[in-house]
């Protein structure tokens, strides 16, 4: 069975002082992590090259192309910018490009970024990648950089619902509205951390058509359904919408979602 | 010291080599730099890094030629081949007798995918060496198209050889490359990245030590490796005994360092020029062709001197005057504005005094390089932290040249910096001094005159109705001082605060790499 690993490849470019190698080495054990959390691996393999924009991978191309603007040995940076990107795919991003609940996709792969660097953080110290000199004494660097990620955003107080309400709407407008969807991250991090298998629940997001949706609550509950529909007990909806103050379960009843 | 000396910096260039070096085209490339600048440590950091991405990592072949006969460096190449275990991709190795013989083993070397890189190529300028370049032209134009993974590397010092070799049109391996990197000293940055590293994050080390070295990566490595010097905790005995070690002993590695540069980089006329602009410490054209009448011309000099080497700056007057617009030279590069002007004299010196005593005298010199050195750096930080997109401060261009009287204003104006922003209407006056308790009221009330002089002249006038800043720059600011600065509406920086703009801690810890090998090379 091909790894994670195998199916990342990292082309030439100016990466500046390092070895492909090494490169492949960080994305590899990034992509481990994500994709065991997500309990698959993506369906094409993705290559990646340095641009000096910000990182992005494009739609509706098979290998999928991923852009990084990491450099040299910034292994926390790669990590951080990589496991972004490989969350879209992992979420299926292709699928549909336009709805107004892209935030929360981007909310998602800035939640994966920290979860992975945090994985890291341990994966490291215990078995260091081969090709990346002193990993293990790297390590805790990741735990250090996802702090500080962290720690930029702004923190969600105790009315999360208020919080939600007042900028939802900002959101639906501007998917990268960055400290929003930073905020959301941090605010679901200890829940994933906690139950990594969160992950598997948001494999199934775009397999249903979100423009559907007219509210988050409503877009919560056709996940929920989607996942029913597919024997999976759909755990990740609920916890997210009582992490933000949402609930799936006063939408009006509507038809099960419309299958892809 | 106790961390171990690594490659730093370069990271552009390195990137941009390996880049070149991973197409898996045959590639012909020269990287130009004077002496210690790191030419070798390029190529060598970017072989090491290819070997590590993999058991294809390439072959490579270094041959430093010998400024001697064609005999020898066959025998320098012959030795070299058996060296990298490389004589079975060569017909006959031992028969290598001549340069025809050499180029045709590089020819073979290169189609069989090793890189073979010559050092030292300027030698090939002049002299029993200057048939080598036509006879690399054949195999460069038998390779090139190739989809070998192999190519060829010259690296060479002298930049108007080097020239002559590569850029004129009539010389054999003129538009034959196919990358051609040109190596300046180090950013601030990566001397940060060094002082952290290596001892000296106090910013008055950091000072002394870019007053002396500048960013010639060898000078820095020579520092490294010096033994004692973490434990003097004080500023002045730390300086003496680096002065001390590193200069004015007998076995001490640069004692002999300024001397040998301006010998091999430059010939007679050029280093007749520099040394006048160094007493000087500014002249202009005229002063120059007063000071040595048995030059038909000083222009040329001036030009390679501050176009090509980079040794000398070309000022023109801020105020520049209609039909006195003279331009002012004064030497631009740190460690030889130390040499001529305070470690040569020293070195001469510590022949025949003692080499404590000598320092003494060399460090309250030292002091007042130091001066003009951290005005530089001010400059220098600041651009390099506007071009990182790290600074507090945009800029979109500063005042360049010396300072000479405006007509019709009442007082001279001198500013250390002036820097501004034409998006957002901001320009920033700054004053530097090497002591924080040196921005004293007096020097206040002083630096405020020179800002409203300037402000009512010509020049200055376009700024009156910008948002004005005026900054203090010292090596370091006390809390205190800072505060009260501050408050009184000062805008303070030092070198802690450039150093914390350049060393990118948005991006988080940079990744240690393999401790680089000694590069080979002469003394």
């Amino acid at each position: 069975m091909a790894t994670a690993g195998a199916l990342v490849t990292v082309e030439n470019g100016n990466w500046g002082a390092t070895s492909l190698r090494a490169i492949h080495a960080a994305l590899a054990s990034a992509a481990a992590v994500l994709t065991e959390a997500f309990g698959r691996l993506p369906d094409a393999p993705i290559r990646v090259a340095p641009w000096s924009m910000d990182p992005q991978v494009f739609h509706d191309q098979r290998p999928y192309q991923v852009r990084l603007s990491a450099r040299d040995r910034y292994w926390s940076q790669y990590v951080y910018q990589f496991s972004h990107e490989l969350c879209h795919v992992l979420i299926n991003f292709d699928d549909h490009k336009e709805h107004k609940h892209r935030w929360f996709e981007e909310s998602l792969c800035a939640l994966a970024s920290l979860f992975v660097l945090h994985r890291l953080a341990a994966v490291w110290a215990e078995e260091p990648p081969a090709g990346i000199v002193d990993a293990a004494g790297f390590a805790p660097n990741h735990g250090t950089y996802a702090r500080t990620i962290a720690g930029r955003y702004p923190r969600i107080g105790a009315d999360v619902r208020d919080w939600f309400s007042a900028h939802v709407s900002a959101l639906e407008t501007d998917r990268y509205e960055r400290e929003l969807t930073g905020a959301v991250a941090v605010l679901l991090l200890d829940r994933f951390r906690a139950e990594p298998a969160l992950w598997r629940d948001c494999a199934h997001l775009n397999r249903w058509n979100p423009a559907d949706d007219p509210t988050f609550a409503h877009y919560l509950a056709s996940w929920t359904a989607h996942l029913r529909t597919h024997g999976v007990e759909a755990r990740a909806p609920a916890v997210i919408g009582a992490a933000l103050g949402v609930d799936p379960g006063r939408v009006p009843t509507r038809p099960g979602p419309r299958e892809r | 010291m106790d961390a171990r000396w690594t490659f730093y910096g370069r990271q552009e260039e390195l990137g941009a080599l390996l880049e070149r070096m991973r197409a898996g085209r045959w590639f012909f490339g020269a990287i130009r730099g004077r002496r210690r600048i790191g030419k070798t440590a390029l190529i060598q950091q970017a072989l090491d890094t290819l070997k590590a991405d993999g058991p294809d990592g390439r072959r490579a072949l270094l041959v430093q030629l010998p400024d001697s006969s064609p005999a020898d460096v066959a025998a320098v190449f012959r030795g070299a081949v058996r060296e990298a275990g490389l004589d079975a991709q060569i017909r006959a190795a031992g028969a290598i007798r001549g340069l025809p013989d050499v180029t045709a083993a590089v020819g073979s070397l290169c189609a069989a995918g090793t890189v073979v890189v010559l050092d030292e190529f300027q030698l090939c300028h002049q002299g029993p060496l200057r048939g080598l370049p036509s006879l690399l032209q054949m195999q460069v134009d038998r390779l090139r198209d190739r989809n070998t993974p192999g190519g060829l590397v010259l690296l060479g010092s002298v930049q108007t050889e080097m020239e002559a070799l590569l850029d004129d049109r009539r010389a054999p391996l003129f538009g034959r490359t196919t990358f051609d990197l040109t190596l300046g000293p180090w950013d601030l940055r990566t001397v940060f990245e060094v002082c952290g590293d290596h001892g000296a994050a106090a910013p008055e080390r950091a000072l002394t030590l870019w007053t002396l070295f500048g960013g010639v990566p060898k000078y820095w490595r020579h520092f490294a490796e010096t033994t004692g010097l973490d434990a003097i905790t004080a500023w002045e005995p730390w300086a003496r005994q680096v002065c001390e070690q590193l200069f004015l002993r007998a076995d001490s590695p640069l004692r002999e360092e300024g001397d040998g540069l301006l010998g091999r980089e430059l010939h007679r006329n050029y280093l007749a020029v520099l040394r006048v602009v160094a007493e000087r410490k500014s002249c202009t054209h005229g002063e120059l062709r007063d000071a040595l009448p048995e030059l038909t011309s000083a222009g040329p000099y001036l030009k390679a001197l501050a176009q090509d080497l980079r040794l000398i700056e070309r000022q023109l007057p801020v105020f520049a005057h209609e039909r006195q617009r003279r331009a002012r030279y004064v030497v631009a590069d740190p460690f030889l504005c130390a040499w001529l002007s305070a470690l040569q004299p020293a070195c001469q010196a510590a022949r025949i005094e003692p080499a404590g005593r000598v320092a003494e005298r060399l460090l309250r010199r030292l002091m007042t390089l130091e001066g003009h050195a951290f005005e530089r750096m001010v400059r220098e930080a600041s651009e390099e932290a506007s071009r990182a997109g790290s600074t507090d401060f945009p800029m979109t261009d500063r005042a360049r040249g010396y300072w000479n009287r405006p007509n019709r204003t009442p007082g001279a104006v001198e500013i250390d910096f002036i820097a501004w922003n034409d998006q957002d209407r901001t320009v920033r006056f700054g004053s530097c001094k090497r002591s924080a308790d040196k921005h004293d009221a007096a020097a206040l009330l002083a630096f405020r005159g020179h800002v409203d002089r300037f402000l009512a002249t010509r020049e200055g006038s376009r700024f009156r109705e910008w948002r004005r800043e005026l900054a203090l720059f010292s090596p370091r600011f006390p809390a205190e001082r800072r505060a009260g600065l501050q408050a009184d509406g000062w805008t303070c920086r030092d070198i802690s605060d450039f150093r914390r703009m350049s060393l990118r801690h948005d991006e988080g810890a940079n990744g240690a790499l393999a401790a680089s090998p000694k590069v080979a090379g002469t003394e």
